[in-house]
């Protein structure tokens, strides 16, 4: 079942059944992609897939250019989402950590996101974006496996690609976005 | 642009594959005549060594590692902000300082995202309510507003100290005084109650000790929070309902899980209280397997709320640290269990009414005066273990490989799907207690509940499991008791009686350490003891352990309990078989009598069987047929049709049909009968021989003696004497034969099973047993069937005389004498016939199966009275 026009406008018009309806088809669009990824094993997992599926849902609710005809809408706005929140949590974390004044400071190598400083996330966010514009093939399977956190399985078959495909694509992606980050 | 891309990606990966060295060679010569791409690719090949774990860690974690903390305000209201101190689902809670009076506050500020408009009304509604709770253990309400954002908060009185579980802790408190101190939890819950207020969210972060370490003062917070919380959600989240989860997976109530089981009332709350104090006793919450913790961490809904309704709590005696004496421990694990096991029932309908009754049972306790909380009986854990299991069974197919064989091995031979859950069922054996995966295992492999699966595996698994009851369960006498409870069914269901017995008996000397009589633990090992003991022949030593079993029950004094009926009514099957049959019906009446009190008998296989038994003391065909009937259906529904008890009822059903002479019906149900014997037992177990020879009966009856021939050969072949299927069994079954071969004119073939089986009736004595004149008749039937009349007719008196003594008057020594009145006619003794027959002139054919004898009575005397009158005739 996809959201048809009238279910999106009179959810933002306030009709609550109407922004139920529209919330679980997000959740059930949502949910499978996030759910049982093994390599997240903290307790926190819950929450933020909760988190990420109410704020897909408050987005759609908000912003009038965002439309939903399938799984691929969804999937494009939950990594958007995931997205901006890596910004907002670099800016966050930047401020607090140096306050206002900060100057970008010149980038170390990157060979690891394991908590990545504010200003690496910020560069990344630029090049994710400049791969959007320049390569969107490559683009898809950095939002599947990075910012959704699926495994190369799931991702290829969300994709309908082939495993190894999906892995060298993956690969060059890294490498691309390595390179870009360090321009 | 793309094109560019792809093959510049296939390059890559390619070259990637290749040993480094020689990956520049390999590059240049593929990108022969295209700069551009050589360049690109040499370019992205130096950045993707080295790339380490580069956005390999996902972006979800990313952010989850710091939940950015919103900042902390100045101020909020007329409160001056101190520090943040906490932060839950649903909002952040500080500490802040109030002007006048002087004194700090706790102020909880909500998400306003989560908090829609009438939800907020009706929680600022019900902030009269709650300030209207004036109990010393609850946190006081003062003060509700706005923050300049928009944001509610409320302003709550607050409460310094740490959670009730870390105070325990730290001051070491006996369990007693842990007791006591929930005392008042209880109460502070029941006044909110009777205030109309649910707290529904009660976990040991809820409960904050204050007060000095001489009065330690424990304070129940956050009242009515989680409603609010409940209804933003609910709101936000209509037709999700599946998805709404709220609360502490930990402590959450089955109906607060899946809202279908009931509403959300005061029971609710008590489920909490059992939380809080199996945490508070033994320093973990009641469902803390490994499956729920990687439910939790895999965000697995389903499988959360099914552990949540589902999962049986480990009794908290387990878990708890040792200390004081053994004797207080032991009545600790008995009676404090109950209690908490009472509040944390799935059903609402079976846990304490009220925190108020809760309170009482634990003064109870501390005042050494019996609780009103009993152990869930035997019949309701084990249909919660059968239902489980059943659909588990591919799990527990797992789990005993597992523990068989060992991961490595079972792995190597799965795909990769079937192997990450093997490692799933490696970690449950080893994170769940050694005890309750034990017990669970060996019960799960139990034959009667295991169907069809390879029973040879199953005696491994559960010698293993005795190996390893052994070796590391001394130190833990009442798992072990349950452990060998389980092993000793097992071992019973298989027929390895030895075994079974031991087991039993060890199980007995535990329960007797550990207990004061009566207790039911005792009574309980008494009963299976004694079944055991029957099991192995000892008849008399049998029914006085089951008499002892049966006084233990009465004296616990629970008149309308199922286990009393079921102990009376196997009481009264050992009773029938070696004692007194009116004792007999008498026991099964009573058991009836307690069974019909409940109306969800038809859900029992108990109940089934006691109608089974009770139908095979009846007089009356119509009610016995009936009794057996409804007894089978109970089992069907009940158990499913494969299940040893359905074949069972489904068999008695039948050779009841087969007295009755109801041979088609009964030709049905016992090959059916036989069919799921076949599928569900080991080829050689004497239950499918004695299924064979029960079906062989009704096929000689209806003179399909081809058949008859067959199921009795296939009862024979393959039956070394197992432990159960002794010499007088296989003494039977060739008399059977002998007899079909009489039929089949196959008189040498005859002979020789009459020749092992006459051999056998001698070697065990039983040439003074019913079977022994069936021997006798087919005896006299070989000598007949090969003219040597006068040599019938003495074995044919035998047959007689020792029907005569062990059942005078039966209709069995009238076929005899029927058999012998025949021989009689052929051979032209007409008087004697005449005479033998005249002393038979009362019997009752009776049940109908027996209407053959009749009629070739009926034809005996014809053939007597035309010879008479031919001689009359012939005379005049």
């Amino acid at each position: 079942m996809n959201p048809d026009h009238q279910l999106i406008a009179a959810a933002r018009n306030g009709d609550e059944v109407a922004a139920g309806r529209l919330h679980k088809w997000v959740d059930d669009a949502i949910r499978p992609m996030v759910r049982g990824r093994t390599r997240h094993e903290k307790a926190t997992a819950a929450y933020q897939t909760t988190e990420l599926i109410d704020r897909a849902f408050l987005e759609m609710l908000r912003n009038p250019a965002v439309t939903f005809e399938d799984r691929q809408h969804v999937v494009r706005l939950a990594g958007r989402i995931v997205q901006n929140e890596l910004i907002n949590a670099a800016r966050k974390r930047r401020t607090a950590k140096r306050g206002r004044g900060w100057v970008r400071a010149p980038m170390p190598d990157v060979s690891s996101t394991e908590g990545l400083a504010p200003e690496q996330l910020l560069a990344l966010s630029e090049a994710l974006e400049s791969l959007e514009n320049h390569d969107p093939d490559r683009m898809n399977i950095v939002r599947l496996r990075y910012l959704l956190g699926m495994t190369n399985a799931e991702a290829a078959d969300l994709l309908g690609i082939p495993e190894s495909t999906a892995h060298d694509r993956w690969e060059y992606a890294r490498a691309w976005l390595r390179r870009e980050m360090n321009k | 642009m793309t094109q560019f891309e792809d093959r510049a990606a296939e390059i890559l990966a390619a070259a990637r594959k290749l040993p480094a060295g020689e990956r520049v060679a390999f590059v240049r010569e593929r990108c022969e005549g295209d700069d551009a791409l050589r360049a690109e690719v040499e370019s992205l090949l130096e950045w993707s060594t080295d790339t380490g774990s580069f956005l390999e860690t996902s972006a979800l974690d990313e952010l989850s590692r710091d939940l950015e903390a919103p900042e902390q305000p100045a101020s909020i209201g007329p409160y001056r902000v101190v520090d943040r101190i906490g932060e839950g689902g649903f909002g952040v809670v500080y500490l802040a300082t109030a002007e006048s009076p002087t004194r700090n506050v706790a102020i909880k500020v909500l998400h306003r995202e989560v908090t829609p408009r009438d939800a907020l009304q009706r929680f600022l509604s019900e902030r009269e309510v709650q300030a209207a709770l004036d109990h010393p253990n609850i946190a006081r309400v003062f003060d509700s507003g706005e923050t300049e954002a928009g944001e509610p908060y409320l302003v709550m009185q607050h409460v310094p100290g740490p959670k009730i579980t870390d105070y325990v802790e730290a001051a070491g408190l006996v369990f007693e005084d842990r007791l006591r101190l929930l005392l008042p939890v209880c109460d502070a819950v029941q006044h909110a109650h009777q205030k109309g207020v649910i707290h529904r969210d009660i976990k040991p972060s809820n409960v904050i000790v204050g007060g000095d370490s001489e009065v330690p003062l424990p304070v129940v917070i956050d009242f009515g929070v989680a409603r609010l919380a409940a209804d933003a959600r609910l709101i936000r989240r209509t037709h999700t309902a599946e998805h709404t989860q709220l609360g502490t997976p930990q402590y959450m109530s089955p109906e607060q899980a899946r809202p279908s089981i009931g509403p959300i009332d005061t029971r609710t709350d008590v489920y909490g209280l059992g939380a809080l104090l199996y945490e508070v006793l033994t320093g973990t919450a009641p469902l803390d397997g490994a499956a729920f913790r990687e439910a939790l961490a895999g965000d697995d809904r389903s499988q959360l709320q099914r552990i949540i309704c589902e999962m049986e709590p480990e009794a908290p005696s387990r878990r708890m640290r040792g200390e004081g004496t053994a004797e207080s421990r032991s009545r600790v694990r008995a009676e404090l269990d109950w209690i908490v096991l009472k509040c944390l029932a799935k059903e609402p309908d079976r846990r304490y009414a009220s925190p108020l009754d809760l309170a009482r049972d634990l003064q109870r306790f501390l005042d050494n005066e019996p609780v009103a909380a009993r152990p869930q009986s035997n019949w309701y854990r084990l249909t919660k273990l059968i239902r489980r299991n059943r659909a588990a069974f591919t799990a527990t197919v797992i789990l005993f490989a597992v523990l068989l064989v060992g991961v490595p091995i079972l792995a190597a031979a799965y795909s990769s799907e079937r192997r990450a859950r093997l490692e799933l069922a490696e970690q449950v054996v080893r994170a769940s207690a050694f005890s309750v995966s034990l017990r669970e295992l060996v019960v799960s492999v139990r034959p009667s509940i295991s169907r069809g699966a390879d029973t040879t595996l199953m005696r491994v698994v559960l010698d293993n499991a005795a190996k390893r009851a052994d070796e590391e369960l001394s130190d833990h006498p009442l798992v072990e008791a349950e452990v060998r409870d389980a092993l000793g069914h097992s071992y019973q269901d298989l027929r390895q009686h030895t075994k079974a017995e031991a087991n039993f008996r060890r199980r007995l000397e535990i329960v007797r350490e550990q207990f004061e009589p009566p207790h039911w633990q005792i009574a309980v090992a008494l009963h299976n003891l004694g079944m055991a003991v029957d099991h192995q022949g000892d008849h008399e030593q049998a029914m006085a352990l089951l008499r002892e079993s049966l006084a233990m029950f009465r004296e616990l004094k629970q008149p309308d309990d199922k286990g009393l009926a079921l102990a009376m009514s196997q009481l009264a099957m050992v009773v029938q078989a070696h004692g007194d049959r009116s004792e007999a019906r008498q026991l099964l009446e009573d058991a009836r009598a307690i069974w019909v009190q409940h109306d969800d008998r038809n859900l029992h296989h108990e109940y089934a069987q006691c109608l089974d038994n009770l139908a095979a003391m009846q007089a009356d065909p119509q009610v016995a047929a009936a009794l057996y009937r409804e007894a089978f259906e109970i089992n069907r529904t009940a158990l499913g049709e494969d299940h040893a008890f359905t074949i069972s009822a489904a068999n008695n059903l039948g050779l009841f049909l087969l007295m009755q002479n109801e041979l088609e019906q009964a030709n049905e149900l016992l090959t059916e009968a036989l069919r799921l014997r076949r599928k569900t037992y080991p080829a050689d177990d004497w239950l499918i021989a004695q299924s064979a020879r029960n079906l062989a009966l009704v096929t000689s009856q209806q003179e399909d003696y081809e058949r008859t021939h067959e199921l009795l050969a296939a009862a024979l072949r393959g039956h070394e004497p197992s432990e159960h299927l002794n010499d007088e069994m296989l003494a039977m079954v060739q008399t059977d034969l002998a007899r079909v071969l009489i039929k089949l004119k196959r008189l040498d073939d005859a002979n020789e099973q009459l020749d092992a089986a006459e051999e056998r009736y001698l070697r065990t004595g039983w040439d003074r047993h019913p079977s022994y004149v069936k021997q006798l008749r087919a005896r006299a039937q070989h000598a007949r069937a090969l003219g040597q009349l006068e040599d019938a007719l003495p074995i044919l008196q035998s047959a007689i005389d020792l029907a005569g003594a062990l059942q005078p008057g039966s209709v069995v020594r009238a076929s005899c004498v029927i058999d012998l009145a025949e021989v009689l006619i052929e051979v032209g003794r007409d008087e004697q016939a005449a005479e033998a027959l005249a002393s038979i002139a009362d019997t009752r054919f009776e049940p109908p199966v027996y209407a053959s004898a009749e009629q070739r009575l009926a034809e005996a005397l014809a053939t007597l009275e035309r010879r008479a009158r031919r001689r009359t005739g012939g005379d005049e």
